[in-house]
């Protein structure tokens, strides 16, 4: 089911979007659309990035509460440079020794 | 005994280029969730991800079984249905391996056996099964397609120093 959504523009704005138009071979409507649906979703990408860049999120779930692949999602965190908090020293040592013993249980 | 993949570590493991050789060095079945395939394959090939075309080409190749498990129950949990799905499977049996320490912490904090993936190399370093130049080629390699941190490395360093020294 579709809407119809109404909005204020000046007229350089339209202008532009009928350059854009032209240029594109799409009518104005569909580019308006392709336009907000592309924001939207960088919208998304910006929102998720940030919970991944403050650990808040891992990875897979930035990924579902953006709407976009994992692909797309590990494409935003390396264009944006995006690196989630690191591992303290302490909790490194302790991954070490869990892990360690992880390794003796399957013997 | 069995390792559980999830989409973020089986995607840089090919990326990587070190799927094979973590087959030949794994021990252990690895096994996938149907989300997880669905994730790292299709919905890859559907976006032209050519990573995806590869993982499926590397799972037949390696026969890597994939298990169809129902997260719906358990989506609470993660957000993410492959996470949940790894974590319904640690829950039977195994221990699910990432590269995501936000990932490795949920799966701690529920309980569950997890390791992260530059600890696994480690410790098959310390096993024997790899040397120590191959160690540090496969955490450059892990490093560039971000599946682990500068920390993580000087860390690693830092130990193997340690070796060292307890050896002399």
């Amino acid at each position: 089911m579709t809407d119809v959504v109404s909005t204020r523009l000046d007229e350089k704005e339209i202008e532009e979007l009928n350059e854009i138009s032209e240029r594109e071979r799409i009518d104005r409507s569909s580019l308006i659309r392709k336009f907000l649906l592309a924001q939207i979703q960088e919208y998304r990408l910006k929102e998720s990035g940030e919970k991944y860049r403050k650990g808040l999120v891992s990875m897979a779930e930035a990924a579902t509460l953006a709407k976009v692949s994992i692909y797309k999602m590990m494409e935003y965190v390396e264009r944006e440079k995006i690196q989630a908090p690191s591992l303290t020293e302490p909790e490194m040592e302790e991954d070490l020794k869990r892990s360690k013993k992880l390794f003796e249980e399957i013997k | 005994m069995r390792w559980i993949l999830d989409a973020c570590t089986l995607i840089y493991l090919i990326k990587a280029n070190l799927f094979n050789h973590f087959m030949e060095i794994v021990e252990f079945p690895v096994v996938i969730d149907s989300r997880v395939y669905q994730e790292v394959v299709i919905n890859g090939k559907a976006n032209n991800y050519p990573d995806a075309i590869e993982a499926e080409e590397i799972l037949n190749e390696n026969r890597v079984p994939v298990i169809s498990i129902n997260v719906s129950k358990d989506l609470f949990r993660f957000i993410d249905p492959g996470e949940t799905s790894c974590y319904l499977l640690a829950i039977e049996e195994g221990i699910c391996l990432t590269s995501d320490d936000k990932a490795y912490k949920k799966f701690l904090n529920e309980n569950l056996k997890a390791m992260r993936i530059d600890n696994f190399y480690f410790e098959k370093l310390n096993q024997n099964r790899l040397k120590k130049t191959d160690f540090l080629l496969i955490l450059n390699k892990l490093e560039s397609v971000n599946a682990t941190k500068p920390k993580s490395i000087l860390f690693y360093m830092k130990k193997l120093q340690e070796r060292e020294e307890n050896k002399k």
